[in-house]
C-alpha cells in the first residue's frame, strides 16, 4: 500500500524521507521487537533515529534525544499557584541545564571520553555496560545536576517512611536517602528540582490498611496515591506543568503496579515514573518511564554488600536454589528438580544451620526464578557471592538494565525450558563461564547498598535510572502572554522556524500512519524515490546491517578482553615474533587500502593503531604504529589533495580515525632510535662469537641466543622499509619537484629493503609456532596470524551502508604492490622536470599504460600541475604557446589576457589532471571534455576574428586555433582507445570503431601538418636555415590524406613517404604505422561483416544506426569530426570484401613500413615496442585474411578476436571447430 | 562440455560457470561518505543464453509451458521477494521492492512454470536528464530454468512496454563479469556506455549497459552550439536516484 500525502500540509523540512522511514519501521518493528528502551536510544548512537519519530513536537534540535516533550497546556487560575513567571523561569533553567547534559552525554558518545571537574575514582568501562561512555557521563552530570524534591505533605507511616529491612526493604532505604538533608541530590525549593517524589509508601500501606488481610481489593491503596496525588496537584503546579512526567514514586511491593491499574489511576500516573521492584512488561511495565529497581533482602537491617565467596575455578555445584513454591515457574522447577541431581541442586527451603550464601558461594550459577511475581532477592543475592545469576523469569525488566548489559554477565533461561537447565549450564564453555563470572564480580559494585549512598552503588544507580528517565523528556516552556494567545494555539508558532522551514507538527499524522500501516509498507510521499527507498536498512539482518556486532560490542571490550596485549607477550622472543606478524599484517592491511578499500577496515583493523596511548610503553610497537599512521596521514593527504580518487573514493574515507596528530617529525626521531638500538643489538649478538666484551652492556633484542641474529635483521629491514618510504613520501611532496632526486635514492633503499623483508621469511618461518605448511592466503612472513586486528570492530565506522567484505591481500601480493608502488613513483622521479606540453600529455599516457594504482597517479598529478603550472615551473600559457609553435614574442601579450586563453590554460590543466585518473573516470571525463575544447576552439576563433584582426597577428591566433583543433582529435583519439581497454566494444562494433578512429586519426594528422605547415612558414620567414625538405612533405601530405581515404594502401605508404624526410615528427611515424593496422583492421571486420562471417545483432528494438549514434554520440555532439554520420559508415565500408582485401594487402603494407620505420627509432625502445606489437598483428592478420580468402565458404572456420598482442588492435583467430 | 559457438557472439561464448547467480540492482552505499549517497546497484549476474551445458538440476519442459505474468498485486510480491532474495546474495528491503512494483507494476513481469514462479524482472522508468528511459532493476530466472530463453522473454515484455510508453532508451547495469547477462543484452541491442571503476560492494566494476529506441524525425548530427552548451552543462550534474 502507498499513501500519497500530496494534498497534506505538511512541509518536511529536513527529514522528511526519513521520518516517512522511520515510521514504517517503527510499525514494522513494534509487532515483534521488544520495545527499544528510551534509554538505549540514549545511550547507543545507533537507535537515536527512532526517538524522532516519537518525538511529540521537534524542539530546535531535530534529532535531540529528547523522548517526549510534554506540553504545558492548560493555564491555571487556581488561588494556590504560585507566580507563574517564576516557575516558568526555573523551569526554563533547568531545560537548559538538562540540555547541557545531554550534549556533555552525546560529546561523551562521540568522543569516547569523559569530561568531569572532579576526579574520577572509578570509570565504568567494558562490555558490561551498554554504552561505557555514555554512562559514566551521563552519571557525572547527574552527581553534577541531579536535584529531587520530596512533597512534605502527608504523614507516617503512610508517607515519608517505608520498611528497611526484609525483601521490601530497599523502598524504605530509598525513601530515607532522598529525603535525608545531607543528600546532594536533595533540592532546596521545587523550583530547582528536576523531578520530584510522591513519599508515599505501599508496602507500608499494605501493613497497616490490609493487616488483616481481608480483601485483595487495591482500591484503598489506590485511593490513598490518588488523593495524596490530587492535593499536591492543588497545591503546588510542578504536577499539572509536566501531568506527572517528571514525578516519581518508588515502591518495592508487589502491588506497587497496581497504583495505575485502574482507570483512574490509569489516566493519572499515565506519565509518572514508577520507580518498581516488580518490574513487569506484561502488567504495565513500561520501561520507558518506569524504572526496575533491585530487589534485596535486608536482614536486620543490614546493608547489601559482596561476601567472600568461592574462587570460581573450585566452585563444586553446577547450579544452586533454594526457595518456597511461589508461583507456576517456581512449581515448576521445584518439580522438575528438587533434590534429584547432585550438580543441579534445588531445595525448597534448607535445613536450619545450612549457610545459604555460602552454598551459593559455592555455585557458579544460581537459579534466580520469578515467585509470585517476576522479581527476586536472589539475583543480587548471586551477584554478590560471585555467583553468575540465571534469570529463570518471563516479562522481567531487570533492574539497571538501562545501562548494564546483563547478558554479559548472566544467563536467561526462558521458563519453558527448565527442563533442560542441566544441559543449557553444561554446555557453557568454562572460558565463558569464567568470563561471565569476572563480569559478576565487575558489577557487584552497583549492587551494594551504602547508606549514605556512594557514586555507582545501588542507590546511585536506581536514581541514575530516575535521570535517564528525566532527560529523555523535555517539559515545553510556552509564554502565554494574551496577545500571542492565538499564536499559541497554532502549533507552528511555538517551533522557531530557520531557513525559512515551516515547522508542522507531524505527530498526529504520525500515529495515524503507525496505526494504518502494515508490516513492511510505506507512504509515498512526492519526493520519495529510489534512493529513499533503497537507504532503509534492516536492522539486525546480517546482510544490511554493518553495526550488528561481531565479536566485541567496543573496543574495550575487545582490549579488555585481551585481544591487544601489550606487551603482545611477556616472554620476549614470542613478543618479538607477534610484533613481526603485526608488522606484516599492516603492510598487507596498507596495500589493500591503496588498492581502494577504506581505511578503518583494513589499517585501522590494528587495534593498536585505534589506541595509540596504549602502546606508548612498548618503542618498538609504539614507533611502528606511530610511523605507520603518520604515513597514512600522508598518503591520504597526497590522494585527497590530487582528487584522482573520484571513482575510489572509499580510500579517503577517514573520520574517527586516530590519525596521527602531533609532531610527524617526532615520530621518525622515535624510529630512528629503536633502528639504532636494534643495530647494536644485531652488532653486539654478531660480535659475540669472537668478542664477549662488547655486548655485555647491551640487552639482548629477546632470549634466545640463537634466534638474536635473525630477529634483529628482520625487524630492521621492516623498520628501514618505512622510515626510507616516509622519507619517500615527504620528498615527493616538496614543490616544483625539487625532492625527486633524493626520492629516488629513498625508493631504491626502500626496494632493497623489501628485498631483505621477503629473505627474512624463510627464518621467520622456520621459527614460527603452531603453523605448518604455507599457506597462499597468510598476510605475515612467517605464517602466523597477526594478533591485535579486527576489522568488524570498524564496521560501524563506515556509514549506515550494508557491511562491505574486504579481503586482505597476502603477504607477497602485498610486497608485489609496493614493488610496483615504487616502481611506478620511480619512473615519475626520474622523468624530466622540463618537459614539453606534448612531451608531458605523452608522458602520461605512457605511464597509465603500466596501469599503476591510485597513489602514484595521485602523486604524479599533483606534481605536474602545481599553482596552475607545469611542475609548478612554467605557466600555462607558455606551455601551450610553446607547444603550439608561437614565435617566442608573446611574453605579456594580450592574447594571455583574453579571457578564453585562460579558459584555455584551465583545459589544459583539467586534461593532465583528467589523464592521471583511472581508465573508466578518464574516459568519462574525456567524453565531456570534448565539448569544451571544442566550445574553447569555436570562441577563441571568434574572439581572434573581433579583436585582433586588425592587430595583424592572424598568423600567432592561427597557431593557436591549430593548436587546439589538434587537442581535440588527439583527446578524441584517446577517448576511442579506451574503450578497448575498458573492453566497452563488442565484436560487432569494432567495425565502426576502427572506421571512427580512422577518420578521426587523419584529422590528426591533418591537424598536426597543418600547425607544423604554418609554424614551419612563419620560422621560415624569420631563418631561412630550417630544413627545406619539410616544404614537400607538408603539401604532399595534405593532399595524400585525401587520397588515403580512397586508397588507403597507396595513401598509406606515400603519406609515409611524405614523413620521412621530417625526423622531427617521429610520432607521426608511429601513427602511421599503426594506421596501416588500423585501416586494415576495419578493412578486415567489414569484410568480415559484409561476408557474413561477423552477423551484427539484429536487436528486437534498435538497428546497427542506433548503435552507431550512442557510440560515438558524445563525439558527434562535439561535431568531432564535422559532418561525419552513419550514412558516411556505411558508404565508406559497404564495399569491402576479401577480393578487394587481397587486391590491397593492407596488412602486408604495414608490415613493410614498419620494417622500415624501424631503423628511425633504434634508440627509442618503447617506439620499437610499439612497432614491434603493430607488426605482430600486422602479420596475424594478414594470415587469417589469406585463410579465409582460401576457404571463404567454409563456414566451419570460426573467427575469434584477441588483445593479446595490441591494447586496441585486435588480433584474429582462426579454429576449425 | 560442448560450446554452442552458432550463437551470434559466439566469438566470446564461453563455458558458463556454474557459480553466475542471476542478475539484478544492487543497492551500493559505497559513496555515503564522501558525496551524500550515492546511488549504486547490484551485481547483475546471469547465464549466458547460448550456454547449452546441463546442470545436474536442469528442468525438462517445453518453452510453451512457461507462462509470463504482468505483476498483478500484492500476492505477487512475496514470489519477487523470494526468487531475488534466493538467488541474489544482497538483500533489499521491502521498500525497496515497492517502489517499483507499486509505482511500475506493469513493467514488472513474472515467468511461472506448472505453478511455480521461476523468474521475473523488476523495471522503472522516468525522466532522467531530460530524457524519458527505463531503467532494469532485477532480472531474476532461477537456475534449472536457465539457459531458455526466458530472462530474455522477460526483459524483451518489458521493454516493449517501456517503448510502448514512450522511454527514449533503456539502461541497467551489469557487473563486468557477468559474461551471460551481457551476451543477453548485447543481443537485445545495447551497448556498453560506460565502465564504473569499483562499482559493487565486492570491489568489481560494472558496466552501464544502455539501449537506444530509434527516433526517426531526429537526427544528431549538427547540432546548435547552444545546444551543446546546455546539454553540457546539465551533463555535469546528476539527478539523486541514478547517478553513474
Amino acid at each position: 500500500m502507498a499513501l500519497t500525502t500530496n494534498d497534506s500540509c505538511l512541509v518536511f523540512s529536513v527529514t522528511s524521507l526519513f521520518l516517512i522511514l522511520l515510521i514504517a519501521f517503527f510499525a514494522l518493528n513494534s509487532n515483534h521487537v521488544p520495545i527499544l528502551l528510551p534509554v538505549i536510544n540514549l545511550l547507543s548512537q545507533d537507535l537515536k533515529t527512532l526517538d524522532t519519530v516519537k518525538e511529540q513536537q521537534h524542539s530546535t534540535l531535530p534529532l535531540s534525544h529528547v523522548n517526549a516533550t510534554i506540553h504545558i497546556t492548560k493555564p491555571r487560575h487556581e488561588a494556590h499557584v504560585k507566580p507563574r513567571k517564576r516557575i516558568r523561569s526555573s523551569l526554563v533553567r533547568i531545560e537548559e541545564d538538562l540540555a547541557e547534559a545531554r550534549e556533555a552525554i552525546r560529546r561523551a558518545i562521540r568522543w569516547r571520553n569523559f569530561t568531569s571537574e572532579k576526579k574520577e575514582i572509578f570509570v565504568p568501562r567494558g562490555c558490561v555496560y551498554k554504552n561505557a561512555y555514555a554512562f559514566h557521563q551521563s552519571h557525572i552530570e547527574m552527581l553534577k545536576r541531579f536535584k529531587v524534591w520530596t512533597y512534605k505533605e502527608g504523614e507516617p507511616p503512610l508517607a515519608h517512611e517505608a520498611p528497611m529491612s526484609s525483601i521490601y526493604g530497599i523502598e524504605g532505604h530509598l525513601i530515607a536517602e532522598v529525603e535525608s538533608r545531607e543528600s546532594p541530590f536533595s533540592a532546596r525549593h521545587p523550583n530547582q528540582a528536576h523531578v520530584l517524589m510522591l513519599p508515599i509508601s505501599v508496602a507500608q500501606i499494605v501493613r497497616y490498611l490490609y493487616n488483616p488481610l481481608t480483601t485483595y481489593s487495591r482500591d484503598q491503596m489506590m485511593r490513598i496515591t490518588i488523593d495524596y496525588t490530587n492535593i499536591i496537584a492543588r497545591r503546588y503546579p510542578y504536577w499539572n506543568r509536566s501531568h506527572g512526567a517528571d514525578h516519581f514514586l518508588a515502591s518495592c511491593h508487589d502491588w506497587a503496579p497496581d497504583i495505575s491499574k485502574e482507570k483512574l489511576g490509569k489516566e493519572l500516573f499515565k506519565n509518572l515514573i514508577r520507580v518498581l521492584c516488580n518490574a513487569n512488561t506484561s502488567e504495565g511495565f513500561n520501561p520507558e518511564k518506569d524504572v526496575p529497581m533491585p530487589e534485596m533482602n535486608l536482614q536486620g537491617y543490614k546493608l547489601s554488600s559482596p561476601i567472600p565467596s568461592q574462587d570460581p575455578n573450585h566452585r563444586s555445584i553446577l547450579a544452586f536454589f533454594a526457595g518456597g513454591v511461589h508461583g507456576r515457574i517456581r512449581k515448576i522447577l521445584l518439580e522438575q528438580w528438587k533434590d534429584k541431581d547432585e550438580e543441579v541442586q534445588v531445595h525448597e527451603y534448607l535445613p536450619n544451620g545450612v549457610d545459604y550464601h555460602g552454598l551459593m558461594g559455592q555455585s557458579k550459577f544460581c537459579l534466580c526464578p520469578s515467585g509470585y511475581e517476576v522479581a527476586s532477592p536472589r539475583i543480587v543475592e548471586s551477584i554478590n557471592t560471585g555467583c553468575v545469576p540465571v534469570i529463570i523469569s518471563d516479562y522481567y525488566q531487570l533492574p539497571f538494565s538501562d545501562v548494564l548489559d546483563w547478558s554479559k554477565f548472566s544467563l536467561h533461561i526462558p521458563s519453558k525450558r527448565i527442563a533442560e537447565i542441566k544441559t543449557i549450564l553444561k554446555s557453557v564453555p568454562q572460558s565463558k563461564y569464567l568470563k561471565l563470572q569476572r563480569r559478576v564480580m565487575k558489577v557487584q559494585k552497583h549492587f551494594v547498598l551504602n547508606r549514605p549512598a556512594k557514586p555507582f552503588d545501588a542507590f546511585h544507580m536506581i536514581l541514575h535510572s530516575i535521570w535517564l528517565r528525566r532527560l529523555n523528556i523535555k517539559l515545553l516552556v510556552e509564554f502565554r502572554e494574551p496577545k500571542l494567545e492565538a499564536m499559541a494555539e497554532d502549533p507552528r508558532a511555538s517551533i522557531p522556524s530557520a531557513d525559512n522551514s515551516v515547522w508542522a507538527d507531524v505527530s498526529p499524522l504520525l500515529q495515524a500512519a503507525c496505526r494504518d500501516l502494515q508490516e513492511g509498507e510505506l507512504i509515498h510521499g512526492d519526493n520519495f524515490n529510489l534512493f529513499a527507498a533503497m537507504s532503509a536498512l534492516e536492522i539486525m539482518d546480517p546482510k544490511m546491517d554493518s553495526g550488528i556486532a561481531c565479536t566485541y560490542y567496543s573496543l574495550d571490550e575487545a582490549i579488555e578482553d585481551g585481544v591487544a596485549p601489550v606487551p603482545v607477550s611477556a616472554d620476549k622472543t614470542t613478543d618479538v615474533r607477534c610484533i613481526i606478524d603485526i608488522m606484516d599484517h599492516l603492510l598487507a592491511c596498507e596495500a589493500t587500502w591503496h588498492k581502494g578499500h577504506s581505511l578503518a577496515q583494513t589499517v585501522y583493523s590494528c587495534l593498536y593503531l585505534l589506541r595509540p596511548e596504549r602502546t606508548s610503553s612498548h618503542a618498538l610497537l609504539h614507533s611502528y604504529c606511530k610511523i605507520i599512521s603518520a604515513t597514512c596521514k600522508a598518503v591520504l593527504s597526497v590522494v585527497s589533495e590530487a582528487r584522482t580518487h573520484e571513482e575510489e573514493d572509499l580510500f579517503t574515507m577517514a573520520y574517527g580515525l586516530p590519525l596521527s596528530g602531533d609532531g610527524d617529525e617526532k615520530c621518525l626521531s622515535m624510529l630512528n632510535a629503536v633502528e639504532e638500538t636494534i643495530s647494536r643489538q644485531l652488532r653486539a649478538c654478531k660480535a659475540s662469537s669472537s668478542k664477549r666484551r662488547l655486548s655485555e652492556d647491551i640487552e639482548p633484542l629477546q632470549n634466545n641466543p640463537d634466534l638474536e641474529e635473525g630477529y634483529c635483521k628482520a625487524l630492521l629491514c621492516r623498520l628501514r622499509f618505512r622510515k626510507h618510504f616516509y622519507h619517500l613520501l615527504m620528498s615527493m611532496k616538496r614543490p616544483q619537484g625539487r625532492g625527486l632526486e633524493l626520492a629516488r635514492k629513498h625508493i631504491a633503499s626502500c626496494i632493497s629493503e623489501i628485498d631483505n623483508i621477503q629473505k627474512s621469511s624463510e627464518f621467520l618461518r622456520a621459527n614460527a609456532h603452531g603453523m605448518s605448511g604455507q599457506n597462499i592466503d597468510n598476510t605475515t612472513a612467517s605464517g602466523c596470524q597477526a594478533i591485535g586486528f579486527d576489522a568488524s570492530l570498524n564496521c560501524r565506522l563506515s556509514a549506515p551502508t550494508p557491511p562491505r567484505a574486504i579481503k586482505i591481500l597476502c603477504w607477497e601480493k602485498a610486497l608485489e604492490y609496493f614493488v610496483k608502488l615504487l616502481k611506478d613513483l620511480d619512473v615519475i622521479c626520474s622523468y624530466s622536470l622540463d618537459p614539453s606540453l606534448e612531451a608531458a600529455l605523452l608522458f602520461v599516457v605512457k605511464f597509465q599504460k603500466s596501469q599503476p594504482d591510485l597513489v602514484s597517479r595521485a602523486h604524479l598529478q599533483l606534481l605536474l600541475v602545481q599553482d596552475g603550472k607545469l611542475y609548478g615551473r612554467d605557466p600555462m600559457f607558455s606551455m601551450i604557446t610553446r607547444a603550439a609553435g608561437l614565435p617566442e614574442v608573446t611574453e605579456n601579450h594580450d592574447i594571455q589576457k583574453n579571457d578564453f586563453m585562460v579558459q584555455l590554460g584551465q583545459l589544459v590543466i583539467n586534461l593532465l589532471k583528467i589523464l592521471c585518473t583511472n581508465a573508466a573516470w578518464q574516459r568519462r571525463k574525456l567524453g565531456k571534455m570534448l565539448q569544451d575544447w571544442r566550445v574553447s576552439y569555436v570562441q577563441l576563433e571568434m574572439a581572434f576574428k573581433n579583436e585582433f584582426e586588425e592587430a595583424s597577428k592572424t598568423s600567432n591566433t592561427k597557431h593557436i586555433l591549430a593548436w587546439v583543433e589538434e587537442q581535440t582529435y588527439w583527446i578524441a583519439f584517446r577517448f576511442l582507445n579506451l574503450g578497448f581497454e575498458l573492453e566497452l566494444y563488442s565484436v560487432h562494433d569494432y567495425c565502426m570503431v576502427y572506421w571512427y578512429i580512422s577518420v578521426v586519426l587523419i584529422k590528426l594528422a591533418e591537424k598536426k601538418h597543418f600547425r607544423m605547415a604554418i609554424s614551419n612558414d612563419s620560422a621560415k620567414r624569420k631563418s631561412k636555415k630550417k630544413r627545406d625538405s619539410f616544404k614537400d612533405g607538408v603539401f604532399s601530405a595534405a593532399v595524400l590524406f585525401l587520397q588515403s581515404q580512397i586508397y588507403l594502401a597507396e595513401g598509406l605508404s606515400m603519406s609515409w613517404v611524405s614523413f620521412r624526410n621530417s625526423p622531427c615528427y617521429n610520432y607521426a611515424q608511429l601513427c602511421f604505422t599503426s594506421w596501416g593496422v588500423l585501416f586494415s583492421s576495419m578493412g578486415m571486420f567489414a569484410a568480415l561483416t559484409n561476408e557474413c562471417r561477423i552477423v551484427p545483432p539484429q536487436g528486437p528494438f534498435n538497428t546497427e544506426h542506433e548503435i552507431f549514434i550512442q557510440q560515438f554520440e558524445l563525439l558527434q555532439k562535439a561535431c568531432i569530426p564535422d559532418n561525419i554520420s552513419f550514412v558516411t559508415f556505411k558508404e565508406s565500408t559497404a564495399r569491402a570484401n576479401f577480393s578487394t582485401l587481397a587486391t590491397f594487402d593492407y596488412f602486408k603494407e604495414a608490415q613493410k613500413i614498419a620494417k622500415e620505420v624501424r631503423s628511425g627509432f633504434s634508440n627509442d625502445p618503447d617506439t620499437i615496442a610499439e612497432l614491434r606489437r603493430v607488426e605482430q598483428v600486422a602479420e596475424r592478420n594478414s594470415i587469417v585474411l589469406n585463410l579465409c580468402r582460401a576457404g571463404t565458404l567454409d563456414p566451419k572456420l570460426k573467427i575469434s578476436f584477441t588483445f593479446c598482442h595490441h591494447p586496441f588492435y585486435a588480433t584474429a583467430i582462426v579454429k576449425r571447430s | 562440455m560442448s560450446l554452442n559457438l552458432s550463437g551470434k557472439d559466439g566469438f566470446k561464448a564461453r563455458p558458463s560457470k556454474t557459480t553466475e547467480g542471476p542478475f539484478g540492482l544492487r543497492c551500493g552505499r559505497k559513496k555515503a561518505a564522501t558525496r551524500g549517497w550515492r546511488k549504486k546497484k547490484r551485481p547483475e549476474r546471469g547465464r549466458s543464453m547460448e550456454s547449452s551445458n546441463k546442470d545436474e538440476g536442469e528442468m525438462d519442459f517445453e518453452a510453451s509451458e512457461i507462462e509470463y505474468v504482468s505483476y498483478g498485486g500484492e500476492h505477487h510480491l512475496p514470489l519477487v521477494m523470494n526468487l531475488v532474495d534466493q538467488e541474489l546474495s544482497e538483500p533489499y528491503s521491502i521498500f525497496t521492492y515497492r517502489y517499483f512494483v507499486y509505482l511500475w507494476p506493469h513493467l514488472s513481469f513474472l515467468a511461472f512454470h506448472k505453478g511455480r514462479c521461476v523468474g521475473t524482472v523488476v523495471c522503472k522508468m522516468g525522466e532522467h536528464r531530460n530524457t524519458f528511459r527505463g531503467y532494469i532493476a532485477m532480472l531474476v530466472v532461477i537456475k534449472p530454468y536457465r539457459g531458455r530463453g526466458i530472462a530474455t522473454e522477460l526483459v524483451t515484455r518489458s521493454i516493449k512496454v517501456m517503448m510502448e510508453s514512450g522511454c527514449e532508451e533503456v539502461t541497467l547495469e551489469a557487473e563486468v563479469t557477468n559474461k551471460g547477462a551481457l551476451a543477453l543484452y548485447g543481443r537485445l541491442g545495447f551497448i556498453r556506455a560506460k565502465r564504473l571503476f569499483h562499482y559493487y560492494l565486492n570491489g568489481v566494476d560494472a558496466f552501464r549497459l544502455k539501449l537506444l529506441f530509434p527516433r526517426s524525425e531526429l537526427h544528431p548530427s549538427l547540432p546548435m552550439m547552444a545546444d551543446k552548451y546546455e546539454s553540457h552543462m546539465q551533463s555535469d550534474h546528476s539527478d539523486a536516484p541514478l547517478k553513474e
